[in-house]
């Protein structure tokens, strides 16, 4: 009876294994990931792509074959068609950061380029200032009125 | 050669191929290679992780291939391979991301500077602009032309000048004084006019005249000064007033002049009260004051047959009345016989000022 209980469990179970096993657990991702990748890709996306399709292929071919170790050799090339799937993945966002850290790089030569202006600018404003300065003190040079006038004069300097 | 040595020379050479190591697959030397790479050690630097996990990979094709399991061997080493390739990319994102970092804080700090320059620059050109404007007016400022002698006719000019002077300047300190009425500036350039008014009969004719032009620029300064400090707005309430006071009060000639918007009233008093047309303008410049918000100043220049402060009392508490809050002055300078026909004419006349800011 007992024996006859675990042989109806068995049989129930057995569909279900291809399901869980790991070759379509990464297949699974291996579609996904490329899926994922945008038409018409740069060089280096598209041949990552192509190294994950032949390497599915070769793991298809090892699956139907009857070679010693077909299954290890069939996990194996999933995996790697995993492993170029994920560099076609990481490619891409490389090529995204490296984008982005040209831009972050040019606009912080556009701000060292700004801060020089503005040194330069302001180091003129200071010469303006010194200048009026000087000009200011030089005309406020009181010099004393004549006799013949009534009221003290502030004259400007230089002026007869 | 027998047959028997044939057949030991047969089996020597198969039994040595048995025991031979087999071939080496290329996918691991190439593996072992990048693995030894000047990039690799790039790798591992920045990604060590997956720069591990590559070495891993590559270390499972060896211990495959001594076990001898030479096809997992080299399928172990091509994914060993790729798994270098993506610690190469792993360690270059890496370094993108510093990159970005590195220059995202360089540019923060890049503009904490520039706001600092930009702010040290405002500073240092408004203080320039006041300078070059103070070295535009000195250049500019043409001396004062000493005065001719004393003698009758012209001594008793400048007296009428000064006290005319003297008048114009109480009424610009009076307006600075509602403006602010706590400055203390304004309230002592006030005092010195007043005293001056009482005082400057007593004085040479040339100096009472030199020191009422000093006070009107003192008073003239002042105000601005205040009118500047109290202006906020984008619109000028003064320029609003005025538009909206032009159409109904087109009869008082409305205007503006240095202490804000004036309304002249003509014979709207005869000497001792209010005309009718009089009463009917002061109603209506007391409902329109009371709506607005401004300082109001009310100025009476009297004729020159009533001008003695003593007759203006009438009016004076009309006026009180009427608009509680202003500041009422009557004009101490009424026309002379040295006063030309339109001053003549303007004499007996009552000027509403909304000292505007």
């Amino acid at each position: 009876m007992r024996t006859r209980s675990l042989f109806f469990t068995a049989a129930l179970l057995a569909p279900l294994a291809p399901a869980v096993a790991a070759p379509a657990s990464v297949r699974d991702q291996v579609q996904t990931l490329l899926a994922a990748v945008a038409p018409n890709p740069p060089r280096e996306i598209s041949r990552a792509v192509n190294e994950a399709k032949a390497a599915m292929k070769r793991a298809d071919a090892h699956r139907s074959g009857a070679a010693a170790e077909a299954e290890t050799l069939a996990d194996i090339s999933d995996k790697t068609a995993l492993e170029w799937a994920q560099l076609a993945k990481d490619v891409g966002e490389l090529q995204s950061l490296q984008v982005q850290a040209d831009t972050a790089e040019k606009q912080l030569q556009e701000l060292d380029a700004q801060v020089k202006r503005e040194k330069a600018y302001l180091e003129e404003t200071e010469a303006r200032r010194g200048r009026a300065l000087a000009a200011l003190n030089q005309l406020q040079t009181v010099v004393p009125a004549p006799e013949s006038a009534n009221v003290p004069q502030t004259r400007k300097a230089g002026q007869q | 050669m027998t047959l028997n040595a044939v057949c030991l020379t047969i089996l020597t050479a198969l039994a040595s191929l048995a025991c031979a190591h087999p071939p080496r697959p290329a996918a691991l030397d190439r593996s072992q290679m990048t693995a030894e790479s000047d990039g690799a050690a790039f790798s591992r630097k920045l990604a060590p992780q997956a720069f591990a996990r590559a070495e891993g990979l590559r270390l499972d094709a060896e211990a495959a291939l001594t076990d001898g399991r030479q096809t997992v061997a080299a399928a172990l080493a091509e994914q060993a391979l790729v798994a270098f390739e993506r610690a190469a990319v792993e360690a270059r994102k890496v370094d993108a991301l510093s990159r970005i970092a590195v220059a995202e804080q360089a540019s923060q700090t890049r503009k904490t500077e520039i706001a600092k320059l930009v702010a040290l620059q405002t500073e240092i050109a408004e203080e320039t602009k006041r300078l070059e404007l103070r070295v535009e007016i000195e250049t500019n400022t043409i001396a004062r032309a000493p005065l001719a002698p004393e003698n009758g006719a012209r001594s008793a000019a400048r007296a009428e000048s000064t006290r005319s002077i003297l008048e114009a300047s109480r009424i610009l300190c009076a307006a600075a004084r509602l403006l602010a009425p706590d400055d203390a500036e304004a309230k002592e350039k006030l005092l010195g006019v007043e005293t001056l008014l009482t005082t400057s009969g007593s004085l040479p004719a040339h100096e009472a005249l030199t020191r009422a032009m000093d006070q009107r620029v003192a008073c003239l300064a002042v105000l601005t000064k205040l009118k500047r400090q109290s202006a906020r707005t984008a619109s000028d309430p003064g320029d609003e007033l005025l538009a909206s006071l032009s159409p109904s009060f087109a009869d008082l000639r409305p205007h503006r002049d240095d202490r804000g918007v004036v309304l002249s009233a003509r014979q709207a008093w005869d000497g001792r009260q209010l005309t009718t047309a009089g009463r009917d303008i002061v109603d209506r410049v007391g409902k329109l004051a009371a709506s607005r918000k401004f300082p109001l100043m009310v100025v009476l220049h009297p004729e020159a047959k009533t001008g003695t402060e003593k007759a203006t009392l009438p009016i004076i508490d009309q006026l009180r009345s009427v608009f509680p809050s202003a500041s009422l002055i009557v004009s101490t300078a009424p026309p002379s016989a040295l006063s030309t026909p339109a001053q003549s004419k303007d004499a007996g006349r009552i000027e509403f000022i909304f000292v505007t800011p």
